[in-house]
């Protein structure tokens, strides 16, 4: 359990970055792609798949 | 960055993240779709049911946790067992176990169903396999949707995988997600992990309920040699002979497989080895589990047709005879309904004391001439 917990701390870390590279990026193309990867993160997250 | 430009770049990750939220709210309800269960609708012969969390309580309240049909006779006699969703990728083998369950009646002894072994790997799919999560039967009570799960459990209940998994008590070592695989987790382990819990329990399960015999429901890809077979032990295998021979006047061929010595972790070995129980485990071949397949979608697991198949049927590649008709999930099912048939009924003439008697379970070929939608 404690495990998962820390698991989905460094989930939550890492999609909060994803979130600010989203806003910071100035390419409309690296914007989308960041969006993108962030899917599989909350997916996680969220501990549906 | 200029003050024009700053709010523009802004709206559109703005943009992106709504986007990003819609898709993945979209993937939620889809994988989440899987995680409501079909309706069964047992048979008037149901006496009860319970969970499998009776046999080892500490599946209470996980997605282990499943539940054991009982179909119990006042005339006492044997108990048999059989499992359906070890794996619920292999259609054949929980489709079975479905069909007995809304249609068994018992008038001796006692038949208890285990439809979904494994609850959890019903509750994913493999997407990547471009597996369907779901298929249709037509029945007489109207359209049943079915969940096509998955061969291992769900990784949100079981995780992480470690690289090498070490079977216990043996050691056996065997790729690391194989320790999300049921037939691979037995006898297992009161402390282990959830898939060592839910093998333990139905063990328990085994021994409590003294089980005389256990059956296990399986497919396999064509090209596999274990397949339109029936594994046995030792202790079983005098059993499963007879009934193959019985099998074979009837012109339906079983092969007849040893449950290896030394390869640990499957029913069949570690139930002759913890219980009591006659182990059996039976398997039919299913082309969309294959590697040779081609098109992959529901009606691949209906009709099992697959021209790659054929292709590879001239090329004499497959374990089993294969044709333009294909491998339907009513010949499947029917090779299983037949053989648990004969196998209970040379039970229950070896050991009159522990007989089963049972009813409403279609033959092979009421099957193939009705066709299973008339048992749902």
């Amino acid at each position: 359990m404690l495990l998962t917990w820390i698991y989905q701390l460094i989930l939550l870390f890492f999609s909060v970055l994803i979130v600010y590279d989203i806003f910071k990026e100035k390419s409309k193309l690296m914007q989308l792609t960041a969006a993108i990867a962030l899917i599989p993160f909350l997916l996680r997250l969220l501990m549906v798949k | 960055m200029n003050k024009n430009s700053s709010p523009k770049t802004n709206w559109f990750a703005v943009a992106c993240l709504l986007l990003v939220l819609m898709l993945t709210l979209k993937a939620i309800l889809d994988f989440k779709k899987m995680w409501i269960e079909e309706d069964l609708l047992p048979s008037p012969g149901l006496t009860r049911f319970v969970y499998l969390h009776k046999y080892h309580p500490a599946l209470a309240n996980t997605n282990g946790d499943t539940r054991v049909y009982f179909f119990e006779s006042k005339e006492p006699g044997g108990t048999v067992l059989l499992l359906g969703g070890t794996h619920p990728n292999e259609a054949a083998g929980f489709v079975t176990a479905y069909l007995m369950l809304e249609n068994l009646s018992v008038s001796k002894g006692r038949i208890i169903i285990i439809p979904q072994a494994n609850h959890s790997a019903f509750t994913h799919n493999d997407p990547q396999e471009g597996y369907p999560q779901f298929f249709e039967i037509e029945g007489i009570r109207g359209k049943r949707k079915f969940r096509y799960g998955s061969r291992i459990t769900n990784p949100v209940n079981q995780w992480p995988d470690p690289d090498i998994y070490l079977h216990y008590p043996s050691g056996q070592k065997l790729a690391g997600n194989e320790t999300r695989n049921l037939n691979r987790a037995y006898p297992g382990r009161p402390n282990g992990n959830l898939t060592e819990q839910v093998a333990y329990a139905i063990v328990n399960l085994i021994n409590e309920e003294k089980i005389d015999v256990a059956i296990d429901l399986h497919e396999a890809a064509p090209e596999y040699p274990v397949v339109n077979a029936i594994v046995s032990t030792t202790r079983s295998q005098d059993l499963v002979t007879e009934a193959a021979l019985e099998l074979a006047f009837e012109d339906l061929k079983y092969s007849l497989e040893p449950s290896p010595y030394n390869f640990r972790g499957l029913s069949h070995r570690e139930w002759e080895n913890f219980t009591p129980t006659f182990p059996i485990l039976m398997e039919t071949a299913n082309p969309i589990q294959g590697r040779l397949r081609g098109k992959t979608d529901e009606q691949l697991i209906l009709s099992g047709q697959d021209k790659m198949y054929l292709v590879a049927a001239r090329l004499g590649a497959l374990a089993v005879p294969y044709d333009s008709s294909g491998l339907s999930i009513n010949l499947r099912v029917a090779r299983h309904a037949e053989a648990f048939h004969k196998i209970v009924e040379v039970f229950s003439r070896n050991y009159p004391e522990q007989a089963v008697v049972f009813s409403g379970i279609p033959r092979y070929f009421e099957i193939l001439k009705h066709g299973i939608q008339e048992y749902f």
